[in-house]
């Protein structure tokens, strides 16, 4: 039996004109693992908030929906709290209770489970999440990581037969990511738990998902296996999904695919450097031996934006210092990019930058009299007023600029007119990030720094992002961003650097940053380091084959 | 019988609690409902943070009448109360505890049956009723003392009791009329648009 | 202390407190009262060696001197007249009856200060689930937004700092400004927690009748304190009602001669802590001594 056949699906919300999802067919086998990507505003949040009775919004609903055989109206609430588990993307709002045993409780005390029952649950759980050495740790002291594990083990507690996962690691940087996701690949094997599972990025899941199902505008556009669908996705050359095939696959697709039709599509590194290695081996003569070097001389080598030197940050007096050292000079028209782990002090340094902060020690100097942007990374800290037109207006009085061209050019660049009535808060997120650009954009800055600016965005609006802070660049300014985002940096970014334990480890040109690092690296890198050391994006893996001698 | 004016205060002060906490407990709640009582007395216990640049100014009466406002005198007396608890678990429970709770929770429950009234549009009378509550509030606070402590009653102790509170009653009145000449509106408004959000008003 | 009174069951603990306290109501005489600060002095230097006193000993004894100079001079009543003041009889009564209840007054306060030592914040929400589930439930509820409104509140300042809405010149501006950042705090809060709702009903709340996971059992010395604490307050009530241990102040002074037994029960009864917490230092001598 099936866990959730869903016939004809509709739905729309109320004063909609469109509905968000249309004629939805859909079988999910137990057991399965099951992979649901397409851009924002394509209807797999509300499929998935449609599968289970007590997180179903408020509209129109037609079609049915079947869970093991039941409809899902016809199940008791305490069973559908039991059996269906949610998790979502914000890991701060599950989080209902103080500390972690609470919350791990809090559930099953809903459901009026006995005490002797709780402990019995809590002894088998915490031991299999790892969590005995925080269990007794208040919620506020956990990271973000932590607390959707939290959130997972909660969840887990009822002994759920399905997951229901909404986007859970878009506010995790890449390491708990991955931990998260491999703890639902156990649960996932070990348990037999069905998972439906809605992400963005979806390269280091095709590997564990069973199906893959993508969505657009309210409806299936793809569905099967990871792979298949990918050929497809090439094969039709569909510019709406190119985005979601892996760097990996695309570079197998456009060399290997008419030369080693026999090997399965790659899709992960492993995959991609067992093929590359064969490949290469029977086909060296085809790849140019020279690697194309780019100018490395920076024109404003005299002229720096910001000057920091020896600073050194602590949030208290007998607190540990968060930054140590920082010595860097950043030149105009540079897009650079700084990673570094969860607590390396990154957004610290940002805001010391931005003159949140101040240092304890050292200087630091903005040498142009104008402003430093600054784009933190929740736009919700911007909303003063309730709507955007009068948040933009306030700004641009503030500013003295509300009747200048820039004003109306800036609100035309990003979009703003249609939504000017609107609340900000009833705006989607990449809506409310474009809103944030325009208010810190309206000063004028010529450095501009941002807070992670890519987490949970879509593949798609990625790329947008990235062609405005091009755009903004090519214009002179300054881009300044923390990241944990490699393959975005590889694609954009002019000089990169990386913060350990509050001090700068590295700090250099793309081409060297990457092909140097082991971990911090594009996964295309990895593939190929062994015979294309200085390669790390796919262009530049195309970029030394020879592809002409091939018909 | 003189001696027995403490306990006998706190005895009758905790029964009169008990039927607006019998009501909360018993009544059938939404998952929206407690989220929304929880995050506005979340808001008035940290309420006091951003205002730490000015000495003697303290939202947390501002919160608690505009909750009573927009929910109603049930709610906004859960939540005046509830906020006394909290904000006590950080400074100290006493024997004003009780006390700190009725003050609190009858100026969100008088503000509660302003709720439907067309005057609560006037803020002139949101200022007054601040300011009048800003002593209320204080001479509710000296009850305590006053009775377990003094004896005879005399109207010269109750007159020794208020003044020596004037000062502290007063910067709270005022803040209190202030906070509420401005920024009842904008507060109105907001709140407003979250209650229908949360579907609070079905 | 980790062992000792401090780890006995919540339920007991807060029965022995409310005890105390209606003790320290009721049974005024000086003697009584002196018995009780006493023990609850010992109490606390045995559980935080008296910081938590140390903190504010300044506020109570200021209250303290109110009560005992106020009382004189606003009462006449009393018999034996001491002297006068601005015409106004000052009496012994009243200066007796000041003495006591500022004793009274910083007894109370201190067994307050030290309850919630031992009744820490976990036993105290322990203790109001009980009677009050939900109402226990939003408290915590509360405790846990607390440390995030202020991290939001933070990332709130931060940007108002970098959008220059954080200028102000006058007291007015100000407060503008702090109240700026309370709006912003409000909504986003608000909007956030629309999302909390719905992962509550998610995780099946209020489809059943909630239950409480139970962190404190009652063990056999938490039974056996609980019947030795029925029989005193017994014992202790018995007498009070004959008289023992109270003093009238008006119109003079009067009191029952002490009662040997009944002032010997309340002496075991406010030292109850302090022979656990003794017992629990023992305790350990011996298992060194042992091992």
């Amino acid at each position: 039996m099936e866990t959730y056949q869903v016939k004809n699906l509709g739905f729309t919300y109320p004063n909609a004109e469109e509905s968000v999802l249309k004629e939805i067919s859909l079988k999910v086998n137990k057991g399965e693992f099951l992979l649901i990507g397409g851009p924002t505003g394509s209807g797999k949040t509300t499929l998935l908030r449609l599968l289970k009775q007590q997180t179903q919004p408020v509209g129109e609903l037609t079609g049915c929906i079947r869970f093991e055989g039941v409809s899902l109206h016809d199940l008791g609430e305490k069973e559908s709290a039991e059996q269906i588990g949610m998790v979502f993307q914000q890991p701060d709002n599950q989080i209902v209770m103080s500390t972690v045993w609470q919350q791990l409780c809090y559930g099953m005390e809903n459901l009026g489970y006995h005490p002797t029952m709780m402990q019995k649950r809590m002894a088998e759980v915490v031991p299999f999440f790892g969590m005995e050495s925080w269990l007794h740790q208040s919620v506020e002291t956990l990271s973000g990581g932590q607390k959707q594990l939290l959130n997972l083990a909660a969840v887990m507690m009822l002994q759920p037969k399905v997951l229901l996962l909404d986007e859970p690691t878009a506010q995790l940087d890449p390491v708990t990511a991955n931990a998260f996701i491999d703890l639902l690949a156990r649960i996932n094997q070990e348990m037999s738990v069905t998972v439906i599972l809605c992400e963005h990025r979806l390269e280091s899941l095709y590997p564990m998902a069973n199906r893959l199902l993508l969505m657009k505008n309210g409806s299936v556009a793809y569905q099967g296996k990871p792979d298949e669908i990918s050929l497809k996705i090439w094969h039709d050359q569909d510019p709406d999904f190119s985005l979601y095939l892996s760097n990996i696959s695309k570079l197998y697709l456009k060399m290997g695919k008419n030369t080693s039709p026999s090997v399965a599509l790659p899709m992960t590194v492993k995959d991609g450097k067992r093929w590359f290695d064969g490949f290469y081996n029977s086909h060296a003569k085809l790849f140019k031996g020279k690697h194309h070097q780019i100018t490395k001389t920076n024109k404003f080598e005299n002229n720096q934006v910001m000057e920091c030197s020896n600073l050194y940050f602590q949030y208290g007096k007998m607190k540990e210092p968060v930054l140590k050292r920082i010595s860097f000079k950043i030149y105009p028209e540079e897009y650079f990019v700084l990673f570094g782990g969860n607590g390396a002090g990154k957004s610290t340094l940002l805001k010391l930058m931005a003159g949140i902060h101040l240092p304890q020690r050292g200087t630091m100097h903005h040498h142009q009299s104008k402003p430093v942007g600054y784009v933190a990374q929740n736009p919700m800290a911007y909303f003063t007023k309730d709507t955007v037109g009068d948040q933009l207006r306030q700004r641009a009085d503030d500013l003295n600029i509300k009747h200048s061209n820039y004003f109306t050019e800036l609100i035309h660049e990003f979009n703003l007119e249609p939504i000017m009535d609107k609340h900000p808060f009833d705006i989607s997120g990449g809506q409310q990030q474009q809103l944030v650009l325009a208010l810190v954009l309206m000063a004028d800055p010529d450095l501009i720094l941002l807070d992670e600016p890519t987490k949970g965005l879509d593949p798609a609006r990625k790329q947008t992002l990235g062609k405005w802070l091009k755009n903004l660049q090519l214009k002179g300014k300054t881009i300044f961003m923390v990241s944990h985002d490699i393959e975005f940096a590889a694609a954009h970014a002019t000089r990169c650097g990386m913060l350990f334990d509050g001090e700068i480890i590295a700090m250099d040109h793309p081409t060297e940053f990457f092909t140097n690092n082991y971990y911090y690296t594009t996964m295309v890198h990895r593939a190929v380091r062994e015979y294309l050391p200085e390669e790390f994006t796919e262009e530049g893996v195309m970029a030394r084959w020879n592809d002409t001698i091939f018909p | 019988m003189e001696r027995y004016y403490l306990p006998l205060s706190l005895l009758v002060l905790i029964t009169s609690m008990v039927p607006f906490y019998r009501r909360f407990e018993k009544k059938k709640m939404t998952a929206e409902e407690i989220v929304f009582i929880a995050s506005v007395s979340a808001i008035g216990a940290v309420g006091r943070v951003p205002f730490a640049a000015l000495p003697g100014v303290q939202p947390t009466s501002f919160i608690v009448i505009m909750s009573g406002l927009t929910l109603g005198p049930q709610a906004g007396f859960i939540i005046g109360s509830t906020s006394a608890i909290v904000s006590n678990l950080f400074l100290g429970q006493g024997p004003w505890t009780p006390w700190q709770m009725m003050a609190w929770g009858l100026m969100g429950l008088t503000a509660g049956l302003f709720r439907h009234t067309s005057i609560n549009k006037q803020t002139w009378f949101l200022a007054f009723f601040g300011f009048v509550w800003g002593f209320f509030h204080g001479w509710i606070m000296n009850l305590w003392f006053v009775i377990g402590f003094f004896n005879p009653l005399t109207w010269q102790v109750w007159l020794g009791a208020f003044a020596a509170s004037f000062y502290f009653d007063l910067s709270h009145a005022l803040t209190n009329a202030t906070l509420l000449f401005l920024f009842s509106r904008r507060w109105k408004k907001i709140m407003g648009r979250m209650v229908s959000k949360f579907g609070l008003l079905k | 202390m980790i062992g000792g009174f401090v780890s006995i069951h919540p339920m007991v603990s807060a029965l022995y407190f409310i005890g105390l306290l209606l003790h320290i109501m009721w049974l005024n005489h000086p003697l009584y009262l002196l018995i009780a600060w006493c023990c609850l002095v010992i109490l606390h230097l045995q559980t935080d060696n008296g910081e938590g006193l140390r903190s504010v000993w300044k506020g109570y004894s200021m209250m303290a001197l109110v009560v005992i100079v106020i009382n004189p001079l606003v009462s006449s009543r009393g018999s034996t007249i001491l002297t006068y003041f601005r015409n106004r009889p000052i009496t012994l009564e009243s200066v007796v009856y000041g003495f006591v209840f500022a004793l009274l007054l910083i007894t109370m306060l201190m067994m307050f200060q030290v309850a919630q030592k031992v009744i820490t914040e976990d036993r105290f929400l322990y203790l109001t689930a009980w009677v009050l589930p939900r109402t226990a439930f939003v408290i915590v509820m509360i405790q846990r937004l607390i440390p995030l409104l202020h991290s939001r509140l933070q990332e709130i300042n931060a940007v108002a700092k970098t959008q220059g809405r954080f200028n102000a010149a006058n007291r007015l501006g100000k407060v503008r400004v702090a109240m700026e950042s309370l709006n912003v705090l409000l909504v986003w809060t608000l909007e956030e927690s629309l999302h909390t709702a719905v992962s509550m009903r998610a995780s099946g709340y209020g489809s059943s009748l909630r239950s409480s996971y139970v962190r404190y059992r009652m063990e056999t010395r938490d039974y056996f304190l609980l019947m030795i604490m029925g029989v005193m307050t017994a014992s202790i009530v018995l007498g009070g009602v004959q008289g023992y241990g109270q003093m009238n102040f008006y119109p003079s002074l009067a009191w029952k001669p002490v009662h040997l037994m009944h002032t010997s029960v309340y002496i075991i009864w406010c030292a109850l802590p302090i022979f656990i917490n003794l017992g629990e230092i023992i305790q350990w001598k011996l298992i060194r001594l042992k091992t």
